[in-house]
């Protein structure tokens, strides 16, 4: 029987989930981008990034260009919890092939 | 679901959620497929002038054959890339679409300017395959693998013709090549390649539907 509890709980959620994996692909992410991509409403995202940023996950800059907008990117911590969630995961794969 | 079946999935939602965000494919297969046939049909249109109406293509004619076909073949990408977005359920000007295009744009503008400075249907051809080519190697960094070697094919193309072209396409005694031959290269390269592409694309299967951008319910 595998240990769930190795699965860091915060990256786990189903939103937070996807919203680390895409910011896993790219350097970073607008706001707009993220809520078209992922099909989440204003609040949810909303929601979901300050869980991750106030874990230390996630960061934003807001920037203005032709018009306001934040960015948000995985920080070193984030994209080490991320990798280690998906080392777990390969595990619990390995796991059940030995 | 056992453990490993959930956590294979929950790995492989991942990565087609990586994939998404991180592939974008700028020219459709099907796209390609009438891209290469409208080559052909350039090229066609180059022979019908010759042995039939007895005249060849003129420089403008076969600027403006050419054109056409540029045209016909980036509206029939919008209607295929608009498709494949509505499928995928994302917005058509995503920002792989915004990605793709200021990737493409320096090679396709420098392109085209060229087009209208040099009047000479061989030089036009050798400027629209390299740049091609470099207009595709542009969007390396998130186009599939299939199509960095439609942008190599191109460029290579491209990098052995300039200063071959001459020797090949110009034989002492004989003087620029007619807008047929340098038509039958235009179908070789955009038509022949093009066709390739979509048979490898297809044959791949690597313009499937990826999975929507959801993950599993957690345990």
């Amino acid at each position: 029987m595998f240990d769930f509890s190795q699965l860091d709980k915060l990256i786990h959620e189903k939103g937070r989930l996807a919203i680390m994996t895409l910011l896993a692909a790219r350097a970073d992410w607008p706001f707009q981008d993220l809520k078209a991509e992922l099909k989440m409403s204003d609040g949810n995202l909303i929601s979901h990034l300050r869980t991750l940023h106030q874990a230390g996950y996630v960061a934003y800059r807001k920037e203005i260009l032709t018009r306001p907008q934040t960015r948000y990117e995985l920080t070193d911590r984030g994209r080490k919890a991320f990798r280690n969630y998906l080392r777990v995961l390969e595990e619990m794969v390995k796991s059940a092939k030995t | 679901m056992t453990e490993s079946d959930y956590a294979g999935r929950q790995l492989r939602v991942i990565r087609s959620l990586m994939e998404r965000a991180t592939i974008y494919r700028s020219l459709s297969a099907p796209t390609a497929l009438v891209g290469g046939l409208l080559s052909f049909g350039g090229f066609a249109t180059a022979y019908y002038a010759k042995h039939n109406r007895h005249e060849p293509l003129s420089p403008n004619q076969f600027l403006i054959v050419w054109l056409v076909i540029l045209g016909l073949t980036c509206f029939t990408n919008l209607v295929f890339l608009s498709r494949g977005a509505a499928q995928r359920g994302e917005r058509f000007f995503s920002a792989g679409m915004k990605c793709a295009l200021m990737s493409v744009a320096p090679a396709f503008l420098v392109a085209g300017a060229l087009t209208f400075m040099v009047h000479r249907p061989i030089l036009q051809a050798l400027l629209w395959i390299s740049f091609y080519g470099m207009g595709l190697l542009a969007t390396q960094h998130f186009a599939p693998r299939s199509l960095i070697a439609l942008g190599w094919a191109f460029f290579l193309t491209g990098c052995g013709l300039l200063p071959t072209w001459k020797h090949l396409f110009m034989p002492p005694g004989h003087g620029e090549p007619s807008a047929l031959v340098v038509s039958g290269l235009m179908a070789a390269t955009f038509g022949g390649y093009h066709l390739a592409y979509a048979a490898v694309v297809w044959a791949l299967g690597e313009e499937r539907v990826v999975a929507p951008a959801t993950v599993p319910d957690d345990v």
